[in-house]
């Protein structure tokens, strides 16, 4: 039925290994501009390559780091990253460019090559530990540094005095701007010709066009500097310190900070630290015959990625959480993580009550909560038709919130109780005891809450007692300044009653409006809305949980293509999940997501638009453990993945200032006969004036049971079924 | 200007006006619409009797009972009494509001499954569950609350045919302090047999104890009676978690809160007897919020109320046939609907009003029903002013178990109609017809008479 597998299995063992192998040789070249893929390498590669001497040098001192870090069993994902092959493959073009390559030479560079290693094994250990910023290129700087100055004193080592044919390769062709950067491009792997720099470059625009556009930017911002000054042009391009101001201007306008209208002027300001210190070093290793190499780069990088590390304010830059990928990327990471993700820095609380609630008065209400006083909530408890109470209201009892039961929020330790306030009769307030029976808990750091107005006596903790999140703390009443019965929560910074609130955050509620429930993962509750807290189900956990080793394959029919994909559902070391399709070879795709006790939420889809994993991404961008059947909830995803080239390329060119193509989600769920269905519908919205989008269906069904997960996807678009797919194993 | 009521001559003692000590012993009142439907339209246009029910007053006291339970107890699931009133459009408004389906048969589990319940979304109570139907509430995930030994050994028996223990809950019987103290269901806890039943189960690891079910009885008028049973349930959770090392996921209160409506040995009307449901909800959420379970260890809190929620929500329009006086000189009025289609006669005394009040002095009356029976009593005595034959009077509360235990006895069952939120009127289920009594039946061969058909020509 189905026309399946097309992928003939790899049978060669020696095929996969020559992969392997040749990965592991790419992966450094392109890990000096900050890139990881063999086909950057590959370019970054043959540009070494053009004066082959010299990068046959590069290669030994690459292939012995990475030898040497294995045999001295230093971190696999270390050496995996190229971390120690990219410096021993600098150390080796540095010497192979100083000396002719001798036999005791190789010798001699191998043995600069291991202290390389030794160096960045230190160094990255103590950086990771103490200060948190990355080592970049210190180890080759200094080994190259240690064998220069020995090399003084040895006579073996033979300077290179033939210059080396290719320099003058293509120079003078081009405007001497654009002959100086490209050389300067190439400089950081210590080629001098504009070819070099060409094939440089060609890798660099693979890699990312941001990147490309902020080595302009450095590269400008470090050579106006320098003109403005009336620097040297012998430094420029004979010394080609210009690699440091495009490497630097890279690494903080997009690789370690989060690429934005900021980041690019401080990458601009990068380019022209770099250009400062480069002609400071200049004249102060000049009497000492020393090539300043990549230090203007490591210490401007460094300083100015550290500086936003140590920052207190929200500022205007943002460091780039996470594994450094391509600007546009790291980018693209940040913005739909602050969308859709709560801010790690604004503490988060679950609602400390059961049932429906209304908010009478929300953050900056109209009341009370004013000034220091601003981020706080009332809550009280209303029916359909508005009324507060039954009978007649004249008495607190009367109020359907009173004698309501108050939980903790989330974990903590009581730190303060009173408990002996009397209830005011309704409309009366105690301003004497403003704040009225309360408890404050202690939850971490500075982060404290307090819940007031309680019932006299009805307080179940005591101080000290340390509580859990959904812990009955007592029972609301009306002390204090309350003329009805309601609850005033808070966050504060400090223990004592009536301490300037804090700005949070409540987790995993439902808003309910005349138009239905709304599922919301993290907000702030305004004014008159219905908020309940989530019910969680655990059946619906069961059907959408995505097990660790768990494989699913399937049969799928898309238009006329009939074709089977595998998944494998894998946590990391550090439970970081994934699925990840499994393919005998090309480029598999994967969906990385969290999930908890109360939800989960598809993180990222990296791979082809038309593989069905893409579909999982947009069919289940988010799904709560929810009891209740009848929630609706929203979603912002990246349409990255779901883009033809074009409109990705503009895409991702106007992503610092504006996203040009809006994804939306909006999703529901039912139990049906055979299990629970997510149903998700998308609406993109682009600016683009062409279409942009490659099979992305308007309406998403994920069929998922429980213990089993999805087991079927059909996808539709105006209403016809354009995927569908069903489990086969 | 309508015509007054003419009446036969009588000489009758005068009641209206004067005040005793309770008030005024009678009061006029008549009740022209139901939510905004004028009740002469509803009767002309589908007839009487006729079952009407509000939408509106359904989702309305399902939505103040939940929030009494809800904002008391953070696990709260409620579970749409089947029994009480099954027809489709009633159960899927429930639903809608978030209940899950209690039914206490195999027909009334194929009923919740045919409306689209999800087996794990049906609680699985009475006292006759059949080896299939266990067997097919296992296998999709139903909570089954076991009854009786008998049952256990069998529930037993179709658990070895799974993989894992099966998860389920044992009913539990218990003295609450009322009379008539229910103990025909369930397991007894004061007697250990409770306990006990845990034990078996567990020792056998064929089963898993999930939950405790209790239904301490019908229309209880303490809401004590629920805290004390709530109390027990809980100690009775703690003890088998302290020997077993099981977690009671559940405890399930069951139904029988009252209604508004009054029964006949009460005294004082319903309205004013009833204890408002937040009395029953405090008395339950305080006992278990009180019994000291382990925070994340909370059993989460069923009720299967029904007769409470929906009663309200169901009113009776029927038409006066005659009038009559009795031998003893009392007023008589027979009416088209009798105790086949209003069982609930037989427990409450029902409020019955004329549509229109066209004046003349009020005086008690029986009302009979149609059938030629003389248990066919609707209101033993009643208040009424005078009505003549065609005349409308609407019955209620009569939302509760009328439509499941009516009887097509003597006569067809009447329509039930639903006025939705928006003043819609639908019919949920039509007037029976004789096809629809017959259909069932099978005429042996013998029994057909054979027609001689002439052919002409």
């Amino acid at each position: 039925m189905f026309a399946l597998s097309d992928n003939k299995p790899w049978t060669g063992a020696g095929v996969q290994g020559a992969k392997r192998v040749a990965a592991t040789l790419l992966r450094p070249y392109a890990q000096v501009y900050f890139a990881k893929s063999p086909w950057v390498g590959f370019l970054f590669a043959a540009a070494t390559f053009l004066a082959p001497l010299q990068g046959l040098s590069g290669l030994i001192g690459l292939i012995a780091a990475d030898l040497i870090a294995r045999w001295l069993g230093q971190p696999k994902d270390l050496i995996d990253r190229g971390f120690f092959g990219f410096n021993g493959l600098l150390v080796g073009l540095a010497i192979g460019l100083y000396y002719n390559l001798t036999v005791p030479m190789v010798g001699f560079l191998v043995l600069a090559v291991f202290f390389s290693v030794v160096v960045g094994a230190v160094l990255h250990y103590l950086t990771t530990r103490y200060i948190g910023v990355p080592v970049l290129s210190t180890p080759f700087v200094f080994a190259v540094w240690a064998a220069l100055l020995a090399t003084r004193r040895f006579s073996e080592a033979e300077f290179a005095l033939e210059p080396i044919l290719v320099t003058h390769w293509g120079a003078g062709l081009l405007p001497a701007g654009v002959e100086l950067y490209l050389r300067s491009l190439g400089a950081a792997f210590f080629q001098l010709s504009v070819a070099s720099g060409l094939l440089v470059f060609l890798g660099l625009l693979i890699f990312s066009r941001w990147a490309v556009l902020l080595s302009m930017f450095g590269f400008a911002g470090g050579w106006i500097v320098y003109s403005a000054m009336g620097g040297s042009a012998v430094d420029l391009s004979s010394h080609l310190i210009g690699f440091n101001f495009i490497l630097a201007a890279v690494a903080v306008g997009g690789m370690g900070i989060v690429l934005s209208v900021s980041s690019i002027v401080y990458s601009i300001m990068a380019g022209a630290l770099a250009a400062m210190l480069a002609a400071g070093m200049l004249a102060l290793l000049g009497p000492y015959q020393l090539p300043v190499l990549a230090m203007p780069f490591i210490l401007a990088t460094q300083l100015m990625l550290f500086v936003v590390m140590v920052r207190t304010g929200k500022g205007a830059l943002e460091l780039v959480n996470g594994e450094w990928e391509t600007p546009e990327s790291n980018l693209n990471r940040a913005r739909y993580r602050h969308e859709r993700y709560p801010d790690p820095a604004v503490p988060v609380v679950y609602l400390p009550v059961s049932g429906r609630w209304m908010i009478s008065q929300g953050p900056d209400g109209e009341h009370t909560h004013q000034g220091a006083w601003a981020h706080a909530w009332d809550f009280e408890v209303d029916d359909e038709k508005g009324k507060k109470h039954r009978n007649g209201g004249t008495t607190p009892d009367d109020f359907y919130a009173y004698d309501a039961p108050v939980y903790a929020p989330a974990d903590g330790k009581v730190v303060r109780v009173v408990d002996a306030i009397e209830d005011n009769p309704v409309g009366e307030v105690d301003t004497a005891n403003n704040w009225g029976n309360l408890v404050i808990l202690w939850h971490s750091g500075q982060v404290y809450s307090a819940l007031c107005h309680l019932k006299k006596g009805s307080i179940a903790v005591a101080e000290g007692q340390p509580v859990v999140r959904g812990q009955i703390l007592g029972k609301l009443g009306n002390s204090g300044r309350s003329p009805i019965p309601h609850l005033h929560y808070q966050l504060q910074a400090s223990p004592e009653i009536g301490a300037p609130t804090l700005k949070g955050e409540f987790l995993h509620y439902v808003v309910e409006n005349g138009h239905g429930k709304q599922y919301v993962t993290h907000g702030v509750p305004d004014l008159g809305q219905e908020v309940v807290p989530l019910a969680t189900d655990e059946n619906v956990r069961r059907a959408v949980t995505l097990a660790p080793g768990r494989e699913w394959t399937w049969a799928v029919s898309r238009g006329a293509e009939r074709f089977e994909e595998t998944w494998e559902s894998r946590i990391d070391p550090l439970g970081a999940r994934k699925i990840v399709e499994k393919r005998k070879r090309g480029q598999a795709a994967s969906l990385s997501f969290y999930a908890d006790d109360a939800y989960m939420t598809a993180l990222e889809y990296e791979g082809a638009s038309r593989r069905l994993l893409g579909l999982l991404y947009l069919g289940l961008p988010r799904v709560p453990f929810a009891k209740d059947h009848d929630l609706t909830w929203s979603d912002n995803l990246s349409a990255a993945a779901f883009l033809n080239p074009a409109a990705n390329l503009l895409r991702d060119l106007f992503l610092p200032v504006r996203e040009l193509v809006r994804m939306r989600s909006h999703s529901s769920m039912r139990w049906a006969e055979h299990g629970l269905v997510v149903t998700t519908h998308l609406e993109i919205n682009s600016d683009l004036p062409f279409t942009v989008d490659r099979a992305v269906p308007e309406r998403i069904e994920v069929h998922c049971i429980p213990d089993m997960g999805p087991v079927a996807i059909r996808a539709y678009r105006n209403d016809h079924l354009i995927c569908q797919a069903d489990l086969i194993s | 200007m309508t015509k007054a009521t003419y009446q036969k001559p009588t000489i009758i003692r005068h009641q209206g006006g004067l005040s005793q000590k309770f008030g005024r012993p009678t009061r006029r009142a008549s009740m022209e619409r139901i939510d905004g439907v004028p009740v002469e339209e509803l009767m002309e246009k589908y007839g009487s009797p006729l079952f009407v029910f509000s939408e509106r007053t359904i989702r309305e006291r399902y939505r103040q009972a939940h929030r009494a339970f809800s904002i008391r107890y953070p696990k709260v699931q409620f579970a749409w009494s089947y029994k009480t009133n099954y027809i489709d459009a009633i159960c899927r408004i429930y639903h809608q509001e978030g209940s899950w389906a209690e039914v206490v048969s195999d027909m009334e589990y194929d009923m919740a499954r045919r409306l689209g319940v999800p087996g794990n979304q049906i609680l699985f109570n009475g006292p006759l569950k059949t080896e299939e139907a266990l067997r097919r509430a296992f296998k999709e995930g139903a909570h089954v609350h076991i009854d009786h030994y008998d049952e256990l050994y069998m529930a037993e028996q179709v658990a070895k045919e799974f993989d894992e223990p099966v998860p389920v809950a044992i009913r539990v019987n218990m003295d609450t302090g009322i009379y008539p103290r229910w103990d025909r269901f369930g397991f007894n806890l004061d007697a250990g047999e409770a306990f006990n039943a845990v034990m078996r189960m567990h020792s056998g690891g064929k089963l898993k104890i999930a939950g405790l079910h209790s239904h301490i009885g019908t229309f209880i008028l303490d809401p004590q009676a629920y805290g004390r049973a709530a109390s027990k349930l809980a100690e009775l959770a703690k003890r088998i978690k302290r020997e077993t090392g099981e977690v009671i996921s559940y405890i399930d209160l069951g139904g029988g809160l009252p209604s508004r409506s009054t029964l006949h040995e009460q005294y004082a009307p319903g309205t004013d007897s009833t204890p408002p449901i937040d009395d029953y909800a405090a008395a339950i959420c305080d006992a278990l919020l009180g019994a000291g379970f382990p925070t994340d260890e909370l059993p989460t809190l069923f009720i299967e109320s029904g007769r409470a929620l929906i009663d309200d929500a169901g009113t009776m329009i029927t038409r006066v046939v005659g009038n009559k006086r009795l031998a003893d000189g009392r007023r008589a009025v027979i009416v088209d609907a009798g105790v086949n289609t209003l069982f609930t006669s037989f427990w409450y005394r029902h409020d019955i009003l004329p549509v229109h009040d066209k004046g003349g002095m009020p005086e008690d009356t029986v009302i009979y029903g149609p059938l030629c029976m003389n248990i066919d009593v609707v209101r033993p005595s009643v208040s009424l002013p005078p009505l003549s034959a065609g005349d409308a009077l609407v019955i209620r509360p009569v939302g509760a178990y009328n439509v499941t235990q009516w009887m097509q006895f003597i006569r067809l069952r009447p329509p039930v109609v639903l006025i939705g939120e928006q003043g819609e009127v639908d019919v949920i289920r039509r007037a029976e017809c004789v096809d629809d009594i017959k259909g069932p039946e099978q005429l042996p061969e013998r029994f057909v008479e054979k027609r001689h058909v002439r052919v002409v020509g």
